[in-house]
């Protein structure tokens, strides 16, 4: 993969593609007159700064999850087995393995408390996440 | 050694702090976060804060996304204004194509911002995810000191979530449209700008 830039007047895309014909590809299915230009070879993220990218993103998807608990109002039983239902995903969310977080979640069996809606909520939040990879 | 440098003229001393390229902007501590993986939600004003403290040099507003575009999306910069207490339109762009990656739009003519306080503005007609972005916590606020959020960090941003789509972003917005979003653990879209 490597980065290249599609540009016509005022108007650019750098992106990166796997050959100079797909992005020619792309510059063709946007009409006449778009140009290519190969930038830079593509650098995948180093695992420190991906480390400190996956705990950030597991740290707000805590608070994110907290939060929709108080807004949904969860007595301190409820709460108690949510921690116990979600003990180990949690554990997994504080070191930052988004992954893990993301098959314990897909697995984790619906409830009044846990609900379907949320559920999808944050596997689709997740999923956009590691998109990006 | 100074880091003044003397404007010609003048007679007085300022830091020049322009720089050139690509910024995203909004952003706020050293915890900001750029992932490109905020969704953004059809007919919903997202407004989010900058300041401008000497100058700025904008020649392009640009959308960063994961995956291709697959709604129509504007962006727009917005400057507050105290006497009325609503915000006019500096410049705008869009809709951007329907392409993935980093694209930038050009302005008609370069847009000088002068001092003074700003707003990021983007609406679309569909939920787009994969969107550059900030989480709310790290995003700048109007003034320093005010405490938005929790975490210890500011930031906050503004938002209408029944602003209907519209190709051409309005000239000016009264800042009672806009309501305060300060929760932290969530992201706004952010475009970023290319300054020259």
């Amino acid at each position: 993969m490597d980065y290249y830039k599609i540009s016509k007047d005022g108007w650019s895309v750098v992106e990166k593609y796997s050959t100079e014909a797909a992005a020619q590809a792309v510059a063709d299915s946007l009409g006449a007159g778009y140009t290519v230009e190969y930038l830079y070879p593509y650098v995948s993220t180093p695992p420190a700064e991906r480390l400190g990218s996956d705990i950030d993103f597991c740290k707000n998807l805590i608070t994110l999850f907290l939060q929709d608990n108080r807004i949904a109002n969860v007595t301190a039983q409820q709460g108690e087995s949510l921690m116990a239902k979600f003990a180990t995903t949690l554990n997994f969310a504080q070191v930052g393995a988004v992954t893990s977080v993301d098959y314990h979640i897909k697995n984790m069996v619906t409830d009044d408390v846990f609900t379907q809606e949320r559920k999808d909520k944050y596997i689709n939040l997740i999923a956009n996440y590691l998109n990006q990879f | 050694m100074s880091f003044l440098i003397e404007q010609g003229g003048g007679g007085g001393t300022v830091s020049d702090i322009r720089v050139k390229g690509n910024v995203l902007p909004c952003g706020y501590g050293v915890a900001t976060n750029s992932y490109n993986a905020v969704t953004m939600a059809a007919d919903y004003w997202y407004g989010l804060l900058f300041w401008v403290g000497g100058e700025m040099n904008v020649t392009h507003i640009g959308l960063q996304t994961g995956v291709a575009v697959a709604h129509d999306i504007v962006g727009g910069i917005y400057k507050y204004v105290y006497a009325s207490d609503s915000w006019t339109k500096v410049a705008q762009v869009g809709p951007f194509a329907a392409v993935s990656g980093m694209q930038a739009i050009a302005l008609g003519s370069t847009e000088k911002l002068e001092q003074g306080v700003y707003m990021m503005a983007m609406l679309g007609d569909g939920a787009q995810t994969n969107i550059t972005g900030h989480y709310t916590q790290y995003l700048q606020n109007i003034l320093p000191g005010f405490q938005g959020a929790s975490n210890n960090v500011n930031g906050y941003y503004l938002y209408n979530n029944s602003y209907t789509y519209t190709t051409t972003l309005p000239a000016t917005i009264a800042a009672g449209v806009l309501s305060i979003f300060p929760y932290t653990g969530h992201a706004a879209p952010c475009c970023y700008l290319t300054l020259g």
